[in-house]
Order: C-alpha cells, then structure tokens, then sequence
C-alpha cells in the first residue's frame, strides 16, 4: 500500500543556544493509506510537537514531512490553508473550541469554510451529533458543556468533513469509559468503511488498543513499535501494557 | 513591598494596561481641550465684542463640559471595569492560594493609582501640546490676527482636569474594592469563559424591547419638533430623556433582533465566516450596547453643533450685502424728551444722506395676510402678531431718488416693503385691503429690499403710505442714511461719539459691521468646528480602542481558525464586516437623529434667513467621514496585522 505520510528525520528544537529543548529529535516513520496509527510516550516527551508539525501548525526546524507526494516543508502558506481544511481533521489537547459559537456552529463551522451547501450542512451536523451522541448540546455554547462534551464536539469538527488525515491529541483525555468508546467507535467507522487515516496520540492503553500499530516516543526519539496485526484487542491491549510497563514512569492503568 | 508587587504586575500585563492607560490619558487630553477654549483668546486679537461673544459661548459650553465629565468617568470606568474582568483569573488565583480579599483589592488600588498618575500626567502634556497645536491651525484656517507667538496654558482647564479625574479615580477604586471584597472566586476563575452570556433572553422580548424603542425615539422626535428647540420646556426635556432611552433600548435589543433575522436565512448564516462573525458582533453589542449608546449621543451633539454653527456662519455671510445698504445708518428711538440728531450734529458735513422717520402702527401682520400658515410653527409664533411700522410715500422717494430707484406714486394704495425671503414669498400670495384712518388702501406693490443698515436682514414688513395719512402720526424712529462718507471711518465716529449718551442713538457703519460680522463668523464655526473635533474625535477613538483590543482579546479564536484551515483573506473579510458593523452602527442612529435636530433648529436660524442645510449636512458629514473613515482604516489594518502576526 502507497503511503499517505512520510516523516523523514524530523527535528523540532525550541529555544535558542544556551536552552535548547530537542522536542522532536530525528524522527522517520510512514503511515500507510487506512492506517489507524497510536502515538504513546510520556508527558513531554514530543507528542504534540510531532503531532503540530505533520499537521503544519508549526515549522519544523529541519526534515521532510510528505504527505500524498507533497512536500509540506516547501508548501506555500496560503496553499497550505486549503490543504488544512480540505485534507486534515483537527482534534486538539485542549478542544479549541470557538467560545462564541454554539455546539452546532462549532461542528458546522468545518463545513462553512468549505463553502458547503446550507443544507447538507444542516444534515450533516445532525448524523454526526447522532453518532456521537451529543445531540443534545448542539445548542449549547462551550462554557456550557463538560470536557468530556466539549471534546465531543471537537472530534465532531474534525470528522464532520471526512478528512483523510485525522490528527488526534488525546482524545479520550476527558471522556469516560462509555463516551470514550462511542468515540472510539466513530473512529473506527470513519477508518473502515470511508478509509480515513488516523494518528492519535494517547496516555491511555485501552484507547491505543484499538490502533492498528502504536509508535512509542521517548525524549523526542522513537523507543519502540508495536504493531497489531490479527491480534484480538484484548491481546493487544496486554502488548501495550507491557511496552509501557518497559518505559516506567507514565503509566495509566484503567 | 505592596508598591513594588503593583508596579511588577503593571509591568507584566502592560498589554492590558496600555489600552486603559491609553483611553484614560486620551479621555484627560480631550478634556483639557475642550475647557481650554477660553485660553485660546489669548493667542487673537480680539475686539471686546468677539471677546464679549466668546465668553457668552463659553458659559454655555460649561454645561457641556459637564456632560463631557460624565461622559469621560462613563468611559473610564468602562475601561476599568474591562481591565479587572481580564484580571479576574488572575486574581481568582491569588485567592486560591491564600491572599486575603483586602490586601487584594489594596494591590490593585496601587496599581490604579500609578497608572492614574502617569496618564493624568501624561493627557496634560498631551492637552497643553494639543491646544496649542489646535489654535495655530483653526487661527490659520480663519485668518485670524495672531499676537506674537506664546505658549497658552489655562489654568483653569488644568485645575478642572485634576479636581474631576480625582474624583473619578476615587469612585473607581471603590468600585474596584467592592467588586473585589463581594465577588465570588468560582466566577473570578471563569470570567474569562463567561462573557458571552446573553443580555436577554427569548426572541419575543428582544423584538418587544426593540418595538418599544422605536415607539420611544419617535415620541421623542415628534417632541422636539413640536418643542422646535425654541425653549428649554418639558417637550425638550422629555424629548431627551425618551431620546437617550430609546437608543439605549435600541441597542439593547438590536442584536438580538439581527441574529434572529440572519440566523433564520441559513443560506446565509451557514455561509463562509459568516456565522463567526455575527456571533463576535453580537456578543460584542450585548457586552456594550451601554458605551455604544453614550457614542451615538456624542456624535449627535457633535454633528448638532457643527452644522448648526455652520448654518449660523452662512446665514450671517449669505444676509450681508443684503443688509447693508448704505455706508452708514444712524438711527435714533424717538420719546417725548429726544432731541432730533440733525438739531445737535452737522450731517451734510459727515456726507451725502437722507432723513427718514417711521411710525408706529397697530397693523398686525396677520391682518395683511391670511397666508402666516406658510410659515413654520415657530416663525409662525414670532412673526404673526408684530404690528408693521410705517413710512410716508415722500420720504421713500427721497431715499429711492438718492439711491436711484423707481420712484412711487400712490393713489389710494399702499406699497409693502421686507427684506425677508419668507416673509417675500407670503405676500406674494396675495395682500389683503387696509383700512388706516377710515380710508380703504389696496396694495399697490411688494418690494424686497433693506431700507438701512441692520446687523442682519430681519424686517418681516413695513409700508409706505401717502403723507396725508402719515403726517398726523407721532414717529418712533429717525433714521439718517448715509450714501457716501466724506470722511474716514475713524473720523466720523470721533465727531459722533460726543453725541452716543444713551443705547437708543445706534451707529451702523456697513464697513465695521463687516468686520465684527466677520469675527462673529471665525468664533462661531472656531468652537463649532473645535467640539465637533473633540467630540468626534472621542467617539472614534474610543471605538478604535474597543476594536483593538477586542482584536488582541481574540487572538486564539482567529489563531484556531487559521488552525483549521481559514485563509487570511476570509479572515479579513470577518474582521471587516465586524469593524464596518461597530463603527458604524452608532454613526448611522446618530446620523438619524441629527437629521430631525438639524431640521428643527435650521428652521431657527431660517428666521434669520434661508440657509442651504442640505450643503452644511454634507460639510458635516464630508468632515466626520474623513476623521471616522481614516480611524476605521487604522484600525482594520491594525487589528488584522493584530490577528493575523506570527506566521
Ligand atoms: N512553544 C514551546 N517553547 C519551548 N518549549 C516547548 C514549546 N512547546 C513544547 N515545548 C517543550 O517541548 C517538549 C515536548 O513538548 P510536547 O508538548 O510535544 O509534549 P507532549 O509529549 O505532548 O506532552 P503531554 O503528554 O504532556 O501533552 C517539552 O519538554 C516542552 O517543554
Ligand atoms: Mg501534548
């Protein structure tokens, strides 16, 4: 299969001479068409640096990213505007929600940039919000809802428009068991039957164990990977519990 | 160390601090401003009549000097009450680790003052700079005489701006202390996330509120036309208190009213950005539908004074050569005891002129014309019961003979003279029979023209009769006018000034009244044209500083957009439609009113003579457009380079 994105000896430093911080230090790997891939490692290690720069957020300070033969380092930036919201599904650590638009807005907003019709857009926020069962704070507006509802909504933004590139930043970091698994589920549906591909960073094992393979990042470089294959999620589950029993430290137990 | 604790978090949040920092030192220098235009004299030579007519102007600017203070406490408030809702977090946290509300609230008394201090300072200089600046210009744009240059410094401005700041400051601490000391800390943490809350609730009232305020301005038109802004009666005041009320209810419920209608066309809303920006401008409007009210005002009195002033300045100019005839008139009140002013002054010797007394009649105007309907309701009032004064058909043609006129000859009739347009067009209508003496006269003819020297044209009618009826009448005015004069201006009113015992002997000079008419002119549209400034310039700069900070306020939202893929040029288009829509939403109301208050005061200083409104409504407009649209550019280029800076 074609891979869909190519990361090629990635480097992200902050700070400048006497304080650098090596967030992403020389990091390759490839995510193939469909792939649901996990990103785990300990708090600071790089997760979300990795996860900015694929997503063109931020500047790398050196490497390639490629995604569908493009190489996103020399993008224009007006062009890679379009190919954000075109191509790429956002959910962030912290939701990022517009505080001034209801749940509905929030969800539709996706679509309006797209310049979609008004009333597809209507029926599309309302299959989602089903899916995610968070039909019943559409009318709310942020600092009304939980975390947990807040963070549904966001994951509703991100797949609203069927992107082909769904970038994750704990997702199930707020959610309870029941709602983290309904999200789960729509990723799964999403990766299935309309062939998204997915990256998602998590702390947690039981929402990596329904990743297809799981890249295990420590101090900005990869430590490990782990890669599902036919195993039943259960077994695979236990894999993960022992490579982050391995890595000590940052372990979240159900 | 408390002192040390202030400074420092001035320091750290000197973004927050910069634009209240910024609002207070403008809201002082405006304030000095304006009550420095007393000082301004200083710096022209002024006849005692100018000075006479500026200190006259000046007393009725005090109480707009107090409005301005209210306005400008409004605004520094405003500014204060935004500046610790950003810093509620901030202090949420200082409580949850232990510091006590009372040392709190000290801290920021601290941090109240220092800033206090610095813009008071800092406006001061900024006024003193500014009016300096100020009169230069407007001195150069009037050509008025400048005495050599000196640096003006009103004490009294100064003193006004310390003692009315203070007091405003003191106010604000408490509010700060009170705010501190009652607020709870679950709502000091997540003030931040609860801004949008609604103001009102449920389309039917905000359709209901908006109804009402539409019903309110409306009465509150219909009283100031019917009060036709002659007195200070209860129509007036009515009329503004409903005013203010109405626009306050109007904004309150607009953008209630707007979201429903926008949020209901879903072609619409559910189009590009669309539904992002109409959310930024309504939550804005609800958060300050108060401040963008108070504008609205302000740009009415601006826009009133200006074209107002304005009108006054071209109907003095307009009226001139109409109302000036002769090189000089001298006219006298005639009463039992007055001695007839050639017995005591040698005339032929000042120049070539003309003898010519009016009688009294008790001819009201009414009776000549069925047609005093024509004029507006506060014309109508001045002008329907003055009794017409008369003159007799011998000496009109002794003045028409010198100034090489027709002359008249009448046979039973009568001839009617005005030298107002208004007053012109309803005779034209048709002049009814007088009965004077037993003997029925019919109108002979209408002539529109000034038969003396008058500051401005104002004689609503006089008529000239046939001597015999004249001669048995008692005069109550000689006039004396003068063609040419055989001696210089200076001469004739040092051979006249013995004889001036008493106000009822006038001396009209056609070359000084030009003059004093003209200085009167540079005064009147000086102030107008410098509280038109101030006042327009408050609003837009107030509005600007709203935006920007409401832009730097914003920044992760537009952040997140870019994040998800908006690319600048949508953005920009947001933030346009948002600028354009706070901008110029308090100027399209203000528009509104002032287009009833000019109408009715116009047709004040119509009585005076017509004047072009519709040319001083686009001087006016032309004017504020230039000061609003340069701000609004300023401040769209600023906010979107705000938005859109690092990468
Ligand atoms: N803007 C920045 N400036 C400087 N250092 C940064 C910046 N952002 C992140 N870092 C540093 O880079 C390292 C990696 O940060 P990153 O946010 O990628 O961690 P993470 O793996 O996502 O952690 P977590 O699981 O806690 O979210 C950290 O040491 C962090 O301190
Ligand atoms: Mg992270």
């Amino acid at each position: 299969m074609k891979p869909v994105l190519k990361v090629e000896q990635l480097e992200k430093y902050y700070g400048s001479k006497g304080t650098i911080t090596k967030a992403v230090d020389g990091i390759s790997f490839e995510i193939v068409e469909g792939e649901f891939v996990g990103i785990m490692g300990a708090s600071g290690s790089g997760k979300t640096t990795l996860l900015n720069c694929v997503s063109t957020i931020d500047k790398a300070t050196s490497g390639k990213i490629i995604l569908r033969d493009q190489e996103l380092t020399s993008i224009k930036s007006r062009k890679l505007a379009a190919f954000r919201r075109n191509e790429l599904g956002f959910i962030f650590q912290d939701f990022n929600l517009l505080d001034t638009l209801t749940g509905f807005e929030n969800i539709a907003l996706a679509l309006t940039i797209l310049k979609e019709n008004p009333v597809s857009i209507q029926e599309k926020v309302g299959a989602m919000a089903k899916q995610l069962n968070i039909e019943h704070i559409l009318e709310k507006f942020p600092f009304q809802m939980s975390g947990g509802e807040k963070q549904r909504v966001a994951s509703a933004r991100a797949m609203i428009t069927n992107p082909s590139l769904i970038l994750a930043d704990e997702p199930t970091g707020a959610l309870d068991s029941k709602s983290a698994r309904q999200l789960l589920e729509s990723f799964q549906h999403l990766n299935e039957r309309l062939k998204a591909t997915i990256m998602m960073v998590t702390h947690d094992a039981f929402t990596a164990s329904y990743c297809h393979r799981i890249i295990f990042i420590k101090d900005g470089k990869i430590f490990n990977e782990l890669i599902r294959g036919t195993k039943q999620r259960k077994a695979f589950f236990n894999d993960i519990m022992e490579v982050l029993t391995f890595l000590g430290g940052d372990v979240d137990v159900l | 160390m408390y002192f040390k604790l202030a400074l420092n978090n001035i320091k750290k949040s000197y973004k927050d601090y910069l634009i209240y920092f910024l609002t207070i030192t403008f809201g002082i220098c405006l304030f000095y401003l304006f009550n420095s235009l007393e000082s301004q004299k200083a710096m022209m030579v002024l006849d005692p009549l100018k000075a006479v007519a500026l200190t006259m102007l000046n007393k009725s600017l005090s109480y707009v000097s107090f409005f301005m203070t209210v306005v400008l406490a409004f605004l520094m408030v405003y500014a204060n009450q935004f500046l610790i809702k950003r810093r509620k977090k901030e202090i949420g946290i200082y409580m949850t680790l232990g510091m006590e509300r009372r040392k709190i609230s000290f801290i920021l008394v601290l941090e109240t003052l220092i800033i206090g201090f610095i813009s008071l300072f800092a406006g001061l200089i900024l006024g003193i700079l500014g009016s300096h600046f100020l009169s230069i210009i407007t001195a150069k744009m009037f050509e008025v005489e400048m005495k050599e240059f000196q640096f003006i410094f009103s004490k009294v401005a100064f003193n006004k701006a310390i003692i009315n700041f203070s007091v405003i400051y003191g106010l604000m601490m408490i509010l700060n202390i009170f705010n501190i000391t009652k607020v709870k800390l679950i709502d000091l943490l997540l003030a931040s996330k609860k801004q949008q809350d609604l103001k009102i609730k449920g389309k039917f009232i905000s359709i209901l509120i908006f109804m009402v305020s539409l019903i309110t301005l409306g009465v509150s038109y219909a009283f100031i036309i019917k009060n036709g802004m002659m007195s200070f009666d209860k129509y007036f005041k009515w009329s503004i208190v409903l005013g203010l009320i109405g626009t306050l209810l109007f904004f309150m419920s607009l953008s209630g009213i707007l979201m429903d209608i926008f949020q209901s066309n879903k072609k619409f809303y559910l189009r590009n950005l669309n539904m992002f920006s109409l959310r930024q401008i309504s939550s804005k409007v609800n958060s300050t539908y108060i401040m963008i009210s108070i504008l609205t005002i302000l740009l009415l009195i601006a826009f009133g004074t200006f074209s107002t002033g304005m009108g006054i300045v071209s109907v003095v100019e307009n009226n001139q050569s109409k109302s000036l005839p002769m090189a000089m008139t001298l006219s006298q009140w005639v009463d039992s005891d007055s001695v007839p002013l050639d017995n005591k002054i040698n005339m032929d010797e000042i120049g070539d002129y003309v003898k010519m007394l009016i009688y009294p009649s008790d001819i009201q105007l009414n009776e000549l014309s069925k047609h005093t309907e024509l004029l507006d309701e506060t014309q109508a009032d001045l002008i329907k019961n003055y009794s017409i004064e008369v003159m007799a058909e011998s000496t009109y043609n002794a003045y028409a003979k010198m100034m090489k006129l027709d002359l008249i000859e009448l046979n039973h009739e009568y001839v009617m003279i005005t030298n107002m347009e208004e007053m012109m067009n309803i005779y034209k209508k048709g002049l009814s029979d007088i009965t004077f003496n037993n003997e029925v006269l019919s109108p002979k003819n209408m002539l529109n023209m000034s038969l003396q020297n008058e500051f401005m044209a104002a004689n609503p009618g006089l008529i000239i009769l046939p001597d015999e009826l004249v001669e048995p009448l008692e005069p109550s005015l000689e006039l004396y006018n003068f063609k040419t004069l055989n001696h210089s201006i200076d001469d004739v009113n040092r051979m006249l000034k013995p004889h001036r015992i008493n106000s009822y002997f006038l001396i009209l000079i056609k070359d000084e009244i030009v003059a004093q008419n003209l200085g009167l002119r540079t005064i009147i549209a000086y102030v107008a044209i410098y509280i038109g400034l101030v006042f327009i310039m408050s609003c837009v700069v107030s509005l600007a500083l709203q935006q920007l900070t409401e832009a730097s306020d914003n920044i992760e939202r537009y952040q997140l957009l870019r994040k998800l893929g908006v690319e600048n040029k949508m953005i920009k288009h947001s933030l346009l439609v948002q600028i354009s829509v706070y901008f110029f939403m308090p100027l399209s109301l203000a528009i509104v009113h002032s287009i009833v208050g000019i109408k009715v005061s116009s047709s004040v200083v119509n009585i005076l003579g017509r004047i072009d409104i519709l040319s001083n409504m686009l001087v006016t407009s032309l004017f504020a457009m230039l000061i609003y649209g340069s701000y609004f550019i300023i401040t769209y280029v600023a906010s979107s380079s705000i938005v859109l800076k690092n990468r």
